[in-house]
């Protein structure tokens, strides 16, 4: 008997034999040959459009200041002092000492606050790229209630599709996810809703890249 | 889904006297419409976009088994199975089997349209599994044990006291009427179920044939939830929704949240590549997408072909004056709307849903919106076509067409019925010279009074002002 993938793809080009191939002269690929904006401009607008879609983002003058910076920010939400964080982060925020108490492995159901890193973010969306690994476990900016992503200046890219040339100088991740303000539904009565399945608030710290 | 699309007439008579439905209906009004206007206006190339949609759909479709297999090639590379199923009866069967081999009790889905295609909820709990849907509108519905009426907002049809209603008579908690209580207490319910369920089910926005990648587009998180926590991932799309390229990828993600909900992006995007990794601690060990076809090859090749393109965005029904007054159950299958309206006769038949391309007024409004500019009210003219030439038109139709064709083709008697006709319309008129009953026809005057001809026939003027200056 004929397997189900054989009958689709001969029934496929039964179909498609003959027909009329479609008039090519529309690229497909808009070719934009705009040349990178600078820091500031991508900043500016990051910073907009993030915030327009319900990320809060504060910028952070340096990567040292990161820490120190996010253990106020617990404080000042009333946030326990305690995150779950990717282990990629282990080596930077374990060295130094505040009343932070952190915890670098996929996070558990009980967990409040989540602190990743990320990719790359695009400043056109507001969008933060994250890849999950062994490192940079998916379920720390999924199951928390709260999530912080630390993200670098260097790592602002203008939009989706330079995130894909980004992504290309790594071996593929499992999943690779697009992170556009905290998680929402609009499904009873087109009410738009702020916090769903996934978290309800999510915080930007941007650092600049001054050591 | 067993369809009911072929008793169109009845459903949507029942939806036009459903006071609640009408009243929840009015309240959906344009405001996706109105929100899809504004982040439009964002987008200084358009109409230039819409062509680039339509030309990448279209190339994916021209050459549908290549890109099936480029895909398959890569997704296999990464690690996930690949099955095909030509019907969707085979989808629930492999879905299954997949079940059955991993140990499989509890089951939760995030969106899929394909699934209510095959119905597999059913088939799955019919094999004693416990199935839970994840996204909040459908999760509503799998209590309110009723179909979707709208791609992107299936039940939109509900309002917050029915969903209050639902919630506090399936969950044993206090009835709460603001709608942030009730997401809120769907998170709670439902969180525990992501948790300990060994299989998440999915649908598909897009394949990416160059890395084999699934995408999925989301606001609540759930799709992620599913792909993250339980040990299998299924995924199941059809066929047509193979993209060539990640640039491609990028161009339709442009245009398909704003065409949806006036979003410049949805809160997730997520690319699944394949189980975890050896080295991860988290995410599905095994992968698996289904290849449904489930008449969509059969579209292919022929006049409505365009319909393929479908990115599914809910902009047609949204701005479609017959969807807003019936909603999306009448159309009896899984698509409502314009869409539905090509689609459902497509897979199913035509003769399993002759009325669904009668339901439009052609007024145009869908292929202004469409993102891939599907020519919506040509494919209803060629379904409306096709219906003629199979004969599946009610025999009062046919009848009334052949007497009038006879009619045009004879004069004299034409002129001599139309005067008839005038003269017995007026004595049917009231006072105010409006005709309230029409035998026959009540249907149509149910919602609306004719207007009775006054004074003469074009034909009678014609002749007299002829007469005069000749
Ligand atoms: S037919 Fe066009 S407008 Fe309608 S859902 Fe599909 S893509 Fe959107």
């Amino acid at each position: 008997m004929i397997s189900s993938r054989d009958l689709i793809l001969q029934r496929i080009r039964a179909r498609l034999h003959g027909a009329v191939i479609h008039d090519d002269t529309i690229d497909p690929q808009p070719t934009s040959v705009l040349p990178a904006p600078s820091l500031e401009v991508l900043r500016q607008r990051f910073m907009d459009k993030a915030s327009a879609l319900g990320s809060m983002v504060h910028l952070v003058p340096t990567r040292d200041a990161v820490p120190t910076i996010l253990e106020n920010l617990l404080q000042e939400l009333e946030l326990p002092l305690q995150a779950v964080c990717w282990p990629a982060l282990a080596p930077w925020l374990d060295q130094h000492h505040t009343r932070l108490n952190l915890f670098f492995r996929p996070a558990e159901p009980a967990d409040a606050v989540g602190v990743t890193g990320c990719h790359c973010a695009i400043a056109d969306t507001g969008t933060l790229v994250l890849r999950t690994s062994a490192l940079t476990p998916g379920s720390v900016s999924l199951l928390p209630e709260t999530h912080v992503a630390l993200v670098s200046e260097e790592d602002l890219v203008s939009d989706m599709k330079a995130s894909w040339r980004h992504l290309a100088r790594e071996p593929w991740a499992r999943s690779v996810n697009f992170v556009s303000g905290p998680s929402r539904t609009a499904d009873i009565e087109q009410t738009v809703v702020i916090g769903a399945h996934g978290p309800a608030r999510v915080i930007i710290l941007l650092y600049g890249s001054a050591p | 889904m067993h369809s009911k699309a072929d008793h169109f007439k009845e459903n949507s008579r029942r939806q036009l006297g459903d006071a609640t439905l009408q009243q929840n209906m009015r309240r959906f009004g344009g405001r996706f419409a109105q929100a899809r206007a504004v982040a439009m206006e964002e987008l200084p190339d358009l109409e230039a976009l819409r062509d680039q949609a339509a030309a990448i759909r279209d190339r994916s479709l021209y050459q549908l088994d290549e890109w099936l297999l480029r895909f398959e090639a890569q997704a296999k590379n990464a690690g996930i199975t690949v099955h095909w199923a030509a019907t969707g009866a085979e989808v629930n069967r492999i879905v299954l089997e997949i079940a059955q081999a991993a140990d499989v009790r509890k089951v939760v889905k995030s969106k899929s349209m394909v699934s209510e295609e095959t119905g597999l909820n059913e088939a799955l709990i019919g094999a004693g599994l416990h199935v839970v849907e994840t996204d909040l509108g459908e999760y509503i519905l799998q209590l309110a044990e009723e179909p979707p009426s709208h791609l992107i907002a299936p039940a939109l049809h509900k309002n917050v006291e029915e969903v209050a209603d639902l919630f506090a008579a399936h969950h044993h908690t206090p009835r709460q009427t603001d709608i942030p209580s009730l997401c809120r207490e769907a998170r709670v319910q439902l969180r525990p179920h992501f948790l300990d369920a060994d299989m998440g089910i999915t649908g598909g926005n897009f394949l990416i044939a160059e890395t084999g990648s699934v995408v999925l587009v989301t606001n609540e998180g759930n799709g992620r939830m599913v792909t993250t926590l339980p040990r299998v991932h299924v995924a199941i799309t059809g066929i047509e929704k193979v993209l060539p390229t990640l640039d491609d990828l990028t161009t339709l993600l442009k245009l398909l949240p704003r065409s949806a909900t006036g979003q410049s992006i949805t809160n997730y995007v997520s690319l699944l590549t394949g189980p975890r990794h050896d080295d991860e601690r988290e995410g599905p060990s095994q992968s698996h997408i289904i290849l449904v076809d489930g008449g969509r090859s059969e579209v292919l090749g022929t006049a409505l072909q365009p319909a393929l393109r479908c990115i599914r965005c809910g902009a047609c029904m949204n701005h479609c004056p017959v969807y807003q007054n019936i909603g999306g159950q009448a159309y009896g299958w899984v698509y409502p709307g314009p869409i539905g309206a090509i689609l459902t006769p497509a897979y199913l038949g035509l003769d399993q849903a002759r009325d669904l391309p009668q339901a439009a007024t052609l007024c145009g409004a869908c292929e202004v919106v469409c993102p891939v500019r599907i020519p919506l009210p040509a494919l209803m003219r060629e379904l409306r076509q096709q219906s003629v030439q199979q004969g599946l038109r009610p025999w009062r139709e046919r009848l009334g067409v052949r007497l009038w064709h006879w009619l045009a083709l004879h004069p004299r008697s034409y002129r001599w019925f139309s005067r008839v006709l005038i003269w017995g319309l007026s004595k049917m008129a009231n006072a105010q010279g409006m005709v309230t009953r029409l035998p026959g026809l009540d249907g149509w005057t149910q919602g609306r009074d004719m207007p009775a001809p006054q004074g003469a026939s074009f034909h009678s003027l014609y002749r007299k002002t002829s007469r005069k200056t000749s």
